[in-house]
């Protein structure tokens, strides 16, 4: 066959399939309330739930960019509080653009494992949904604030969230990785964390934050992680691809490192009922700012080295009191501490996992981390100037 | 031209033949994605399944070989005799006609599920049901060239969703590797042999469309292969990204591809295993359907089995919406299914097998003497001459 016969076949084809797409769920975008976040928060009235939907109201002008709408809704299930609506609005919710689900606090501190079931089973949202937890008193308050960009709260904290391998502040976890912690939970203790959402109120406006990774035993909430540790714990999980280093001579913060890449391994060492977690960090950094009056450090200078010394001791020491913090506070398996052992070490974790939650306060660390500085960033000022 | 000189004219080439075995074997498992049993040890039930799959097409390639003609429900006619061949050929279209059943379900409890809702799952499965009967009733070579061209895309498919994901892929996913006993794996092991590698029995019947210089054996073999690659390369997918997620969903290599997304411009690439369902899923029900009219054919002395395809595929429409009272039996049916097929996958084939070689020879044994005493005065035999 000649290859423009071929070329004009493959066409014919795709036409063809293009015209046998199924037509009988048709829809028009206009008979749909297009959902871009929603907050759960305790029911009201004897209900379970209280739901709070981020609608795109789609009226308006072509210049006129799509307006945040809010929706509530009680119900005794997720599900039950959705279809709850049509009886306020007369379009069905549409879930496939859904970006964000924010919970209250009480909500994630009775559990969050049978509220995730819905969005888990429904065919609409999709499975890179991010869960995060609310700081105000509840969860509906975070769609209130009117940004000056005006687009809906949802795609900014979608945004942020996004945005954080320049950052390093907070974990994002989709959906699906919520599901597979939390899964894991039943043979790996591993806990979960969720990034937590507050509006920030400044002069004559609004606008929301995320800045910390709230903690879970299991499901259920049980703290949060102090904000400059946010950096330490994404680089443990192996999940940094960015984000700023403060460091000085003498424990000052006058240097900063701007984290290129990343990388932390963690090997189990078990003997008996006791753990020790050895944890290798790597770090390839660009000296980004020296904050002091005189320049000292250079890629030529021999104190360029004492840089890499002071970043690796900022970690190493950062790094360890997060995680005694955790085991002290929260008894929380954040770090996949357990995961790694079930991972590497079978045997020994079919001999720890029935006592995990009382080992693994008692897991010991020995942290090591290696700092190469890269680059100086554009500048190379001498000693001295 | 006459309806028999389609037949004798478009002889299925050896390559066209693997690629329709080997979308048999994929199409439904790259959607559901294989076992959850052995979870992180599945690569390995799969290889082991296919180690065990390896003689059991043997078996089909030696029954295809006892008579001239490659006819395999004729052949286990005549190795059988007419009184238990028949009931060993009833039993077999039967099989083929059940699972035929169920998978057509399941295509259209995942087209209904996930993408048409609100589409009644009668209306989808008799538009497969209809494309199905007018491709078959075109003959079996226009399934095996659009199977040539199917796989591709399928193939393609699987890769590029393997590539673009790498990024969402935990390699620890794997660990800790074979450390959980021998009963998940066995128990994977199994399901896997009997779903899919073992539906290879119904690929059998095909072999009479095969071009006679191709020989049974490597076609069957490079057909399995191919589609061992191809389920190994998705299930390693799925457990990469999902982790212990993938043990939850209904349509595991769908929800994995749905994750995968390319900044904010190219998402949503499960699409890509919608098209694969579509395309294997209706190489695999005409397969099925072949299989069983071509039984229905061989068991009353018909012809062709042309004039069977729409009654069969009604048929089968009918059983697949009484085969399973809702989708969580689809499931739950895969702990006994293996055990049900065994009897049609490896004891029936094999015991044709020993019967037919045995009658085979008992013949050979019985013409020798009397071709000895035919050809004594010939000097055909130089032995009965003597020196």
């Amino acid at each position: 066959m000649k290859p423009w016969k071929k070329i004009v076949l493959a066409l014919e084809t795709v036409l063809v399939l293009s015209l046998c797409v199924g037509c009988w769920n048709y829809h028009e975008v206009e008979n749909y309330t297009i959902i871009a976040g929603l907050a759960i928060d305790k029911g009201t009235g004897g209900h379970k739930y209280h739901l709070t939907f981020e609608c795109i109201s789609l009226m308006g002008g072509k210049d006129t960019p799509p307006q945040p709408v809010l929706i509530e809704a009680d119900g005794d299930t997720i599900f039950d509080a959705v279809r709850g609506t049509i009886s306020m609005t007369d379009k069905k919710l549409y879930f496939s653009d859904c970006k964000v689900v924010i919970l209250s606090k009480e909500i994630a501190e009775n559990g969050i494992k049978p509220l995730m079931d819905f969005f888990i089973r429904d065919s609409e949202p999709r499975l890179t949904l991010n869960f995060l937890v609310s700081d105000e008193p509840t969860a509906g308050e975070v769609f209130r604030p009117k940004l000056a960009s005006q687009q809906p709260v949802s795609y900014q904290i979608a945004g942020m969230l996004q945005s954080q391998y320049a950052l390093g502040r907070v974990l994002a976890i989709p959906l699906y990785q919520m599901y597979d912690i939390l899964g894991c939970s039943e043979t790996c203790d591993e806990s979960l964390t969720l990034p937590n959402v507050r509006v920030v109120k400044t002069k004559g406006s609004e606008m929301v934050q995320t800045s910390n990774n709230v903690v879970f035993h299991q499901d259920k909430m049980v703290g949060t992680l102090p904000e400059e540790d946010g950096i330490y714990y994404l680089m443990l999980r192996n999940k940094l691809s960015g984000g700023l280093i403060v460091t000085g001579p003498d424990g000052g913060k006058d240097i900063t490192l701007e984290i290129l890449k990343s990388s932390a391994s963690i090997r189990p060492e078990v003997s008996g009922t006791n753990a020790t977690m050895k944890i290798a960090i790597q770090v390839n950094a660009a000296l980004a700012e020296e904050n002091t009056d005189s320049l000292q450090y250079n890629l030529a200078n021999e104190k360029f080295r004492k840089v890499e010394k002071m970043g690796a001791e900022t970690i190493e020491q950062n790094v360890k009191k997060l995680v005694a913090d955790d085991q002290k506070d929260y008894g929380a398996d954040i770090f996949g501490f357990g995961k790694r052992i079930y991972e590497d070490n079978y045997s020994d974790w079919k001999a720890l996992s029935p006592r995990w939650e009382k080992v693994f306060p008692k897991v010991k660390c020995e942290v090591h981390a290696e700092v190469r500085l890269k680059n100086a960033a554009r500048a190379y000022p001498k000693e001295g100037t | 031209m006459s309806d028999h000189d389609h037949r004798t004219e478009h002889k299925i080439t050896a390559r066209q033949m693997e690629d329709m075995v080997a979308l048999t074997l994929i199409s439904s498992t790259v959607v559901t994605g294989s076992s959850d049993i052995a979870e992180q040890d599945t690569w390995f039930c799969m290889l082991v399944a296919f180690a065990l799959v390896i003689p059991m097409l043997w078996v089909h390639s030696q029954i295809l070989e006892l008579y001239p003609g490659r006819d395999y429900y004729g052949n286990i006619l005549r190795a059988c005799g007419p009184v238990a061949g028949k009931a060993v050929l009833a039993a077999l279209l039967l099989y083929s006609l059940l699972l035929g059943s169920m998978y057509l379900r399941v295509f259209g409890e995942f087209i209904h599920t996930l993408n048409m809702p609100e589409t009644p799952l009668i209306v989808i499965l008799c538009a497969i049901a209809a494309t199905v009967i007018y491709t078959l009733k075109n003959r079996l070579y226009v399934v095996a060239r659009l199977s040539k061209f199917m796989i591709l895309v399928l193939i393609f498919s699987i890769l590029i969703s393997g590539i673009l994901g790498i990024g969402k892929m935990d390699f620890n996913n794997l660990k800790p590797v074979l450390q959980r006993g021998f009963e998940p794996i066995y128990r994977g092991s199994l399901l896997i042999f009997a779903l899919p590698m073992g539906e290879v029995v119904a690929c059998g019947p095909l072999f009479g469309g095969l071009d006679r210089k191709s020989k049974i054996f490597p076609t069957l073999l490079k057909g399995t292969v191919i589609a061992v690659l191809a389920l190994l390369f998705a299930n390693v997918r799925n457990l990469l990204i999902l982790g212990r997620a993938a043990t939850i969903f209904t349509f595991v290599s769908y929800e994995c591809v749905s994750t995968i997304s390319i900044g904010e411009f190219l998402t949503r690439f499960e699409v890509l295993i919608g098209f694969n369902l579509l395309l294997g899923g209706f190489v695999k029900t005409c397969v099925f359907l072949f299989s069983t009219c071509e039984g229905v054919a061989k068991l009353f002395g018909m012809d062709d089995y042309e004039p069977l395809a729409a009654p069969c595929m009604l048929l089968m429409l009918t059983i697949s919406q009484i085969v399973y009272a809702n989708m969580e039996e689809v499931f739950n049916c895969e702990e006994y299914l293996p055990y049900a097929s065994l009897p049609f996958q490896v004891a029936l084939p094999v015991a044709v097998l020993i019967v037919g070689k045995i009658r085979l020879a008992g013949k050979k044994k019985r013409r020798k003497p009397k071709k000895q005493i035919c050809t004594v005065p010939s000097a055909e035999s130089g032995a009965a001459q003597g020196p």
